[in-house]
This record gives C-alpha cells, sequence and structure tokens, in this order.
C-alpha cells in the first residue's frame, strides 16, 4: 500500500512539473507569438522563425544541444551547418561555398576593374583570405568542406593571366617565415581571423602598397606593441546554435592606439559622422554587441575614413567583414581610406559612384571566397540587356506617386534633400500598349541605370484603366543621394521595358532639384 | 502543425491540456473537435474543407446505414456509395495527376493535370471513414448520433496527420465516457517524451545522413560505404519518425483521456518478413486484413491462384496508400513477392536450427532495408542506381575519408538506434518499475529528455516530414 501511495504521488509530481514547464514556458513566450499575429496577418513560417529565435533562453538551449551532441560523440551541427573538427575548432559549410561559375564571374569583374583603373592610372591588388580549410591548416577530409582549394588556385592562375597583381594570405601562412599558427589565425567559433591575423595580414597589404604604389604607409601601424590590448572573451558565429561547452571559447583581441590619433567616419548612407581619437571615430558604440563588427560602426555599402595626422595615401577597400579590423589600422597610416562591400550594393554600381568621388593611390580588393558571387558591377546585366532593345518615348508608361512616402504634387520635379542618405521613389509603370504589365522598370540617373522593384500591388491604376493585367504594376527604388551628387545630376529618366521584352519605353527627364 | 514544433508544445498543446481539464464534460468533446479543427487549418488553410466534407458526408450515409433495414439492397447501395465517394475523394486529391501523367506518358495523350494540393493526413482520415461505414454495414457497432462526436473521432488532432488509423468501435466508448486517472496522465506524457525523442534527436538526426547519401544518387559522392549508411540511417529514421509520431499520438490521447492501440512492436527484430507486417503500421495492416483481405476471402479459398490475387490486391494496395508514385506501387509489390515466397516456399516459422533462423533475420533485415531505398528513392531508375552502388555495381569507389568521418561522427547514435529498436530498454524498465526509486530516477531521465527535446528543436531548423505522400 505505502509502495502504491508513493508511486502515484511521484506520477502526480512528473505530471505537474511537466504540465507547469509547459505552461511556463508558454507565457514566458507568448508575447513573441502574439506580437506576431496580432494584426491578423502572419505568414505561418515566419511566425514559427521568430518564435524559435526568440525563445526565451534559447542560448541556454543551445548550450544543452551542444552538451547533447557531444555526449553522441557528435561533431556535425544542424544539417550540416557547423562542424568541430579534432582540434576542437568550429568550421562553417556555407563559409566555404564557392562554385566555379561565381569565381569566373569574379575574375571577370576583376578584370574589368583592372581596365577601368588601369585607364585612371590607379594601381590596384587583389588580397586572397585564406578559408579555414586551407591544405596543412584543418585536420579535415577535405571532401566534408574543401570545396575551394581548386577554384581559388584558378583564380588566381586568371587573375595573375589577367597581370593582376594578387596577395595570397593562404600562402604566406603556410610559407612565411613569420608563419602563424592555426590557432592564432583563425578564431576557434567564428569565421574571421583573429584580430593578430588581420594585423599580420595588414603587414603584406602596407609592404605591398609602399612598393608598388605611390603611397607611403608607416609600417608600425601593424606593429602591436604600438598599441594597448585588451582581451575579451568571445563566442563567435559558428557556436550560435551549438553554445558554450560543444567548443572552446575564443579571446577577442582590441589594440588600442598608444599614440595621439584624429579620424572621421563618415557613413552617409546610414547617416553615421563620426570624429575624434580612434577609439571614438572607429570603434563601434555598441562595443562588443558582436565583436566581429566591434569596428567601423557596423557594415554598409560605402564609407569613408578621413585621417587628419596623414596627408599622403588615399586608398579604396573592397572587402568584407573579414578585414574590418585590418582597415581600420590601415586607416591610421592613410589620409583617406573609402570602404565598399559588394554585399550590400542593392542593384547599384557603387564602385562607379566610388571612383568617380575620389582620385586614389591604390584600390584593394580583400574578398572571401563564399563573397564570389555578389556582383561588383549589378548595373551591368542591366545595361547589357536594354542596349539591344529598341527605345521608343513612352512618357504616358509610367508616373511618380511618392518621393520618400510623400505623394508628390509636381512629379516632373524631384527635390532630393542632400542631407539624407537616400531618396526613394515609388510609382506605377506599366506597358500600356499592350495593356499588361512590364517586364522590368530602371531607373536612369547620369551614367547608372537602376533597376526598381517591381509588381507591387497597384489596384488603383487597374480601376482607372479598367484592366485586370494592371494590378501588380507598382515600382519602389532607393537610390543615394551621394550618387546625384557625383554624378552631378539634375535629372532622371524612368524606363519601362515592354511585356515581350523587346522594347524599352523611355519617359521624360524628370527634373532633380538637389536644394532639398 | 508539428508536434515537435516549439509552437505546438508551447502554445497549443498548454491551451489544449487547460481547455480539457478545466472545461463540462459535455462541451468537452465539442472543443476537442474545435481544437482540432484549429490544428488542421494552421497546417492547412483553406484545404480544411475536404476534412469537414468527409466528417459531414460520413456522418449522413452512417447514419442511413444504420438506419436502413439488413438484408435489404439500399442498405448495401448506400454503404458502396459510401465507400466509393470517400474513395474518389482520395483518387481525385491524391491520384488522378498521377494517373493522368502515367497515361500520357504510356498513351502519349495530353490530358491535363489538376491544380491540387494534398489535404495532410487525407489517407488517415478516409480510411478511418471507410471502416466506420463498414463496422456499420456489418452491424460491428451502430452509427454515431452525434455529429461532434463523430466530427472528433475523424478530426481528433493527436491522429489525423499520421494515425493510428483508429476504428469507431475502439474510439467510441472513451467518446462518451473517458477518466482520465493521473496515471493516464503520466503515462501519456512519458509517452509523449518519447515520441519526441524519437523523432527530433534521433530520426532527424539519421535524416541528415539518409538524405546526403540520397541526394548523391549518380554522383561520385555516393560510394558503396555511404549508400549502404544512407540505407541504414533511413531505415532507422522512417521507423523513428513513423513510431515517434505515433508515441506522441498515444500520448496525447492518454493526456486527453483517450485510449489507443499500438502501431508499432518493435519491427525491426521479426525473424520474417510476415512478422515484420504484423510489427509495422499495425493499424493499417490490420485496416487492409479486416476491410480488404477477409473481405476478398483472405486466406480460406479454395483456389491458390485466388488467394495469390486476394495477396496482390492487399499490397498493391498498400504501396499505392503510401504514395502516388510508381516507387510505392513497385514497393507494394516488392513485399508481395517476398511475403508469397514466405508463405509458399521457405515457411520461415517452421525453421529448427538456430543458425538458420539467424540467417534468415539477417535475409529479413537486408529485405526490409532494400524495401526502404525504393521506399525513399525518388523514381525508380534513382532506386535502381542507388541499389546497384550499394552492391557494388557502379564504377564507384567502396570508401573515401568523408565516409570514415561520417561512421566516427554518427557511430554512437547507430548504436542507440540498434538498441531502441530492440525491446531491450523496455524489458529492463519492466523488471524494475515496481521500485520506487526507479521511478522517480526515470521521471528525472524525462524530464531532462524533454529539456533536451525543446533543444533540438529550437535549434535546428532541419526537420523533414516524412508523410506529404501518405
Amino acid at each position: 500500500m505505502k509502495t502504491r501511495i508513493s508511486k502515484k504521488s511521484i506520477d502526480c509530481l512528473f505530471s505537474f512539473s511537466f504540465m507547469g514547464i509547459i505552461l511556463a514556458t508558454c507565457i514566458l513566450n507568448f508575447k513573441t507569438f502574439y506580437d506576431q499575429i496580432k494584426d491578423g496577418e502572419f505568414e505561418r513560417e515566419e511566425v514559427e522563425n521568430l518564435y524559435k529565435s526568440e525563445f526565451r533562453d534559447k542560448d541556454k538551449f543551445s548550450d544543452l544541444y551542444g552538451i547533447s551532441l557531444d555526449l553522441l560523440n557528435k561533431r556535425i551541427v544542424g544539417n550540416f551547418e557547423y562542424v568541430k573538427d579534432n582540434s576542437g575548432i568550429m568550421h562553417s559549410n556555407a563559409s566555404a561555398n564557392c562554385s566555379e561559375a561565381d569565381a569566373e564571374q569574379f575574375l571577370e569583374d576583376m578584370i574589368t576593374l583592372k581596365e577601368d583603373l588601369d585607364r585612371r592610372g590607379i594601381p590596384m591588388v587583389y588580397v586572397q583570405i585564406p578559408s579555414r580549410e586551407l591544405a596543412g591548416y584543418s585536420d579535415y577530409p577535405s571532401e566534408v568542406f574543401n570545396k575551394t582549394a581548386g577554384v581559388i588556385e584558378k583564380l588566381m592562375v586568371g587573375l595573375d593571366d589577367a597581370g593582376i597583381d594578387t596577395i595570397n594570405v593562404g600562402e604566406h601562412c603556410l610559407n612565411a617565415e613569420e608563419a602563424m599558427s592555426q590557432d592564432q589565425f583563425f578564431f576557434k567559433t567564428d569565421i574571421h581571423l583573429t584580430t593578430d591575423a588581420e594585423m599580420w595580414v595588414g603587414k603584406y597589404v602596407a609592404d605591398y602598397l609602399n612598393e608598388n604604389t605611390t603611397c607611403e604607409i608607416d609600417k608600425d601601424i601593424f606593429d602591436v606593441t604600438q598599441y594597448r590590448k585588451e582581451s575579451y572573451i568571445f563566442r563567435g558565429n559558428l557556436v550560435k546554435d551549438s553554445g558554450r561547452y560543444f567548443s572552446q571559447d575564443d579571446l577577442f583581441d582590441v589594440y588600442y592606439p598608444n599614440f595621439e590619433t584624429s579620424m572621421a567616419l563618415d557613413n552617409r548612407l546610414q547617416g553615421i559622422r563620426k570624429e575624434g581619437e580612434f577609439n571614438d571615430a572607429i570603434l563601434n558604440e555598441e562595443f562588443g554587441k558582436y565583436w566581429i563588427l566591434s569596428y567601423l560602426q557596423w557594415t554598409s555599402p560605402y564609407y569613408k575614413i578621413t585621417n587628419d595626422y596623414q596627408a599622403k595615401n588615399n586608398v579604396l577597400m573592397v572587402m568584407d567583414s573579414m578585414c574590418m579590423r585590418m582597415v581600420s589600422y590601415l586607416s591610421i597610416g592613410c589620409h583617406k581610406v573609402t570602404i565598399l562591400d559588394t554585399r550590400y550594393f542593392d542593384g547599384i554600381d557603387l564602385i562607379d559612384v566610388a571612383l568617380k568621388s575620389e582620385i586614389y593611390d591604390a584600390v584593394v580588393i580583400c574578398h572571401q571566397s563564399s563573397l564570389f558571387g555578389h556582383d561588383f558591377y549589378p548595373e551591368r546585366a542591366g545595361k547589357e540587356v536594354l542596349s539591344s532593345m529598341q527605345s521608343v518615348n513612352g512618357a504616358n508608361m509610367c508616373d511618380v506617386e511618392f518621393c520618400n512616402g510623400v505623394r508628390a504634387e509636381n512629379t516632373n520635379i524631384l527635390s532630393v534633400d542632400t542631407a539624407q542618405p537616400y531618396f526613394e521613389l515609388s510609382g506605377w509603370a506599366a506597358d500600356l500598349q499592350s495593356g499588361l504589365a512590364a517586364k522590368n522598370v530602371y531607373i536612369a540617373v547620369g551614367s547608372h541605370v537602376i533597376e526598381c522593384e517591381y509588381g507591387i500591388e497597384s489596384q488603383s491604376l487597374s480601376a482607372f484603366f479598367e484592366n485586370e493585367n494592371l494590378f501588380e504594376c507598382g515600382f519602389r527604388v532607393k537610390i543615394p543621394t551621394e550618387l546625384i551628387m557625383e554624378e552631378n545630376a539634375d535629372s532622371y529618366q524612368i524606363w519601362v521595358v515592354s511585356a515581350d521584352g523587346k522594347i524599352v519605353y523611355k519617359s521624360l527627364d524628370y527634373i532633380i532639384n538637389g536644394d532639398g | 502543425m508539428d508536434f515537435s514544433s516549439p509552437i505546438f508544445l508551447f502554445l497549443f498543446l498548454p491551451i489544449v491540456l487547460i481547455c480539457a481539464y478545466l472545461i463540462r464534460d459535455e462541451i468537452r468533446n465539442i472543443l476537442l473537435f474545435a481544437i482540432s479543427l484549429v490544428f488542421y487549418w494552421y497546417g492547412q488553410g483553406n484545404f480544411i474543407l475536404p476534412l469537414l466534407f468527409s466528417i459531414l458526408f460520413n456522418y449522413v450515409v452512417g447514419l442511413t446505414i444504420d438506419k436502413s433495414e439488413s438484408g435489404k439492397g439500399f442498405k448495401k447501395v448506400i454503404f458502396v456509395f459510401g465507400v466509393v465517394c470517400n474513395v474518389l475523394m482520395l483518387f481525385v486529391f491524391k491520384y488522378y495527376n498521377f494517373t493522368v501523367a502515367s497515361i500520357n506518358k504510356l498513351c502519349n495523350t495530353s490530358i491535363s493535370a489538376i491544380d491540387l494540393i494534398l489535404p495532410i493526413g487525407l489517407s488517415f482520415f478516409t480510411f478511418k471513414a471507410i471502416s466506420y461505414l463498414a463496422d456499420i454495414y456489418v452491424g460491428k457497432t451502430k452509427a454515431e448520433r452525434n455529429l461532434f462526436n463523430f466530427a472528433l473521432y475523424i478530426s481528433f488532432f493527436p491522429q489525423i496527420m499520421s494515425g493510428p488509423i483508429t476504428r469507431y468501435v475502439d474510439f467510441k466508448a472513451d467518446l462518451v465516457r473517458r477518466k482520465t486517472e493521473i496515471e493516464d496522465v503520466s503515462n501519456g506524457i512519458e509517452r509523449l517524451i518519447c515520441g519526441l525523442s524519437k523523432k527530433l534527436i534521433l530520426s532527424n538526426t539519421f535524416a541528415i545522413i539518409a538524405d546526403r547519401a540520397f541526394n548523391s544518387i549518380g554522383s561520385n559522392e555516393l560510394t558503396v560505404v555511404l549508400s549502404w549508411m544512407g540505407s541504414i540511417c533511413y531505415t532507422f529514421q522512417i521507423y523513428f519518425d513513423f513510431s515517434g509520431y505515433s508515441d506522441m499520438a498515444i500520448g496525447m490521447g492518454e493526456l486527453l483521456g483517450f485510449s489507443c492501440k499500438e502501431n508499432f512492436d518493435y519491427p525491426y527484430i521479426s525473424k520474417s518478413g510476415t512478422e515484420f507486417w504484423r510489427r509495422w503500421h499495425i493499424s493499417l495492416g490490420s485496416w487492409f486484413r479486416d476491410y480488404v483481405y477477409i473481405p476478398l476471402g483472405g486466406s480460406h479459398v479454395e483456389k491458390r491462384s485466388r488467394l495469390l490475387a486476394n495477396l496482390a490486391a492487399v499490397w498493391i494496395l498498400t504501396g499505392v496508400w503510401h504514395g502516388a508514385n510508381w516507387t510505392f506501387i513497385v514497393w507494394g509489390i516488392y513485399w508481395l513477392v517476398i511475403l508469397v515466397v514466405e508463405k509458399f516456399i521457405i515457411f520461415p516459422n517452421k525453421f529448427q536450427h538456430t543458425s538458420s533462423k539467424v540467417i534468415y533475420r539477417i535475409i529479413t533485415l537486408l529485405c526490409i532495408n532494400l524495401g526502404w531505398v525504393l521506399f525513399r528513392a525518388s523514381t525508380l531508375s534513382e532506386a535502381w542506381s542507388y541499389i546497384k552502388t550499394m552492391f557494388g555495381f557502379r564504377q564507384i569507389s567502396i570508401i573515401n575519408s568523408f565516409d570514415l568521418f561520417l561512421l566516427k561522427d554518427n557511430f554512437v547514435l547507430i548504436m542507440v538506434g540498434i538498441v531502441l529498436s530492440t525491446p531491450i530498454a523496455k524489458k529492463l524498465c519492466t523488471k524494475t518499475q515496481d521500485v520506487v526509486l526507479y521511478k522517480v530516477v526515470k521521471m528525472g531521465v524525462l524530464l531532462s529528455l524533454f529539456f533536451v527535446c525543446v533543444a533540438y528543436s529550437v535549434n535546428v531548423s532541419y526537420n523533414p516530414f516524412i508523410y506529404f505522400d501518405f
């Protein structure tokens, strides 16, 4: 009898514990769910993903997931998203993805850029950042991740054949006298390089610039003894799912200059301007939120650093997050560094904008292999297609309705506030000749032809023309104010591609009033 | 909605349990039906109409059969009409496009397909409905007078997505009168956690290797070793997935006061193919036995050819039930051949020597494994290519360093899979079930396991759903 009672009370305890857990978790996470569905319109998948990503104490559940993987002696996280190697170093599947086609496209872009820079008399160098799967660095079977080696080798040969200077950091890693060990060069838990590695890469870049361009960069800027070092415990993007116990923690080093600096970071597209010492201008206000982005005020497509203490050296860096710390310290040795990140070009040839804005001493391209797919010249494909079409006057095929969200009173004149980073146009465009929606819509400003987002609901247009085919003929486009200024553009046109893709209807000139 | 999703576990389930325990008995079934509709609507959206139609139609037909006098032709006509309409709905949604595509290919015609989405669980709730009508027709049960009770039987949310295919005769007692004891609740939670663990920790992890192998069909990445690993992992994946869902369904049923028969009984320890089908998806096997095989005469027929025809009908239908694809039909025929060979040539039940029993067990496992290759492949040619790779008939390497890495990475998991596919753990638990300390430890382990399941559910986005075709 005594045993029976005890067993029943255990059943009770078990059942109430379980009910308590699910009920408490329900209450703790209810707001996330409610916020998603309260408007009545929601995408089931989006709701579920958000519910998962914002789950209360998700990091603790990630830790638990990591522990269970360890118990099962597993090193694959999720569906091969991340893998831990024998040394406890994390690898990412996505970071190593690089197709041959992407690399070929990238090579073509490099050749185009080189030709353009040759015409302008600007030297260029390509810096190849090694992947974590660099031969000899990882103990992993090459089939797991290393699909880049052959592709990169081919790319380097292609660049060489095209007469483009290169710095193959991977080669230096293996062969240089001061080669860094794997754990010094790479984080265990993040795809990026350690700060020391970026400083090390910076030395090679500075050497190249000093030897091959008119730049005169003080090499001491990459001497870590010139700085006060502080190290912070860091858990990177490769362990966000598997938590703290699955892999070891990293240290993120920040080097604070021991000397005086005076700099400004100007990011017009995000409306950020920071001035002062290196620590004030370059280091992020939200220091430590994600350590990699603790430099340069988050990532952005186009921004500039000016150094008051240097009169020479104007460098254009085309890069991604792999070099954010290297370029930050390089800027200490340069008067001006302009930074472009192709990942955020968003359909606009910002390289062209940047090249028109300055006369550079050198252009440095520094990319990780997974970003070869990002187009350097996103307008190029559209321009090529448009040039093969018959061009016809199409003043009545489109209209601008809103500028920066405000209904345009006089649509023929567009007032651009130059203090604003962007101006956004929206309106309608259609192939009224055939009574159908257009194939594409572009905005032509100066030498730029920017593809608009097209297919937005346009109920009033459809009702006005009593034509159901015109139900989704709205367009929207966001153009950096910088582009208008660099181009000195005083007008723009809307180009509407006919439904069959054979004719481009060009609107009359819309006047740009730059005073705002 | 997936039982293993955080939204189900921490939003839907608590609300269901609160409603089920706090609301008066009289309206509890109506509420559970409403909850089941919400559950189905969340996963299916507008495709709730076939379910509603099935409920109303079968309710009316059931009542009509019940009211008709037995022995009269009208009763039979109504019954046949009901079954035909159910099968027709299943055909239109599930098989029409496949049939049209096959006819177009064979006869070089161009009959147009229709743009329809297969409602989730259609095969399950249609089979429930047919068994309901058949049981009324043969007088096993009376028709349900209460529409909401009948609607709940058809749409009961724990079972609608992936079964088990419960019979109305088993379900009706709980519909009218059910009492939830604390032991039932505790058992229900235990089953739910076990099912979740099977699905999230085991099945989804096996799925990664299986998918890797089956997605590499035709490429050089698929070596002999990887192909075997893929098929073995799929064998585990489908078992832990399907039995995991059944455990969750049975567990949730128990939590709500509904008892349900077992759907799986350690099928991979079977001594023969025949035994395997007595242990695998029991509710489907018994459905075909009771509503197809026995009405056709079963094994009590004079001519062997008739028996073969009956078996063929059952196994082709079993294959077709799993999906509108030639791979499923061939898979059904494959099992027909194995079972006919066992029934008329090999007689595995009569093996005397241990060695022959062991060898036949291994052969059975091999047959099961190869059967799953047919089942998993997208086309027959893919299945053939995969099987050729398994047996080294393709000019491909036997093993590479990636395979070794995968083997090492999944060794513990495969061992766990093997152990949990057998009743070893269950026997150990049974032996110690009267020890209070054991119960305390078990409670702790289960709750810890639940937290691990939540960790998988929240962290791993990869969650394959293998019942879309069913």
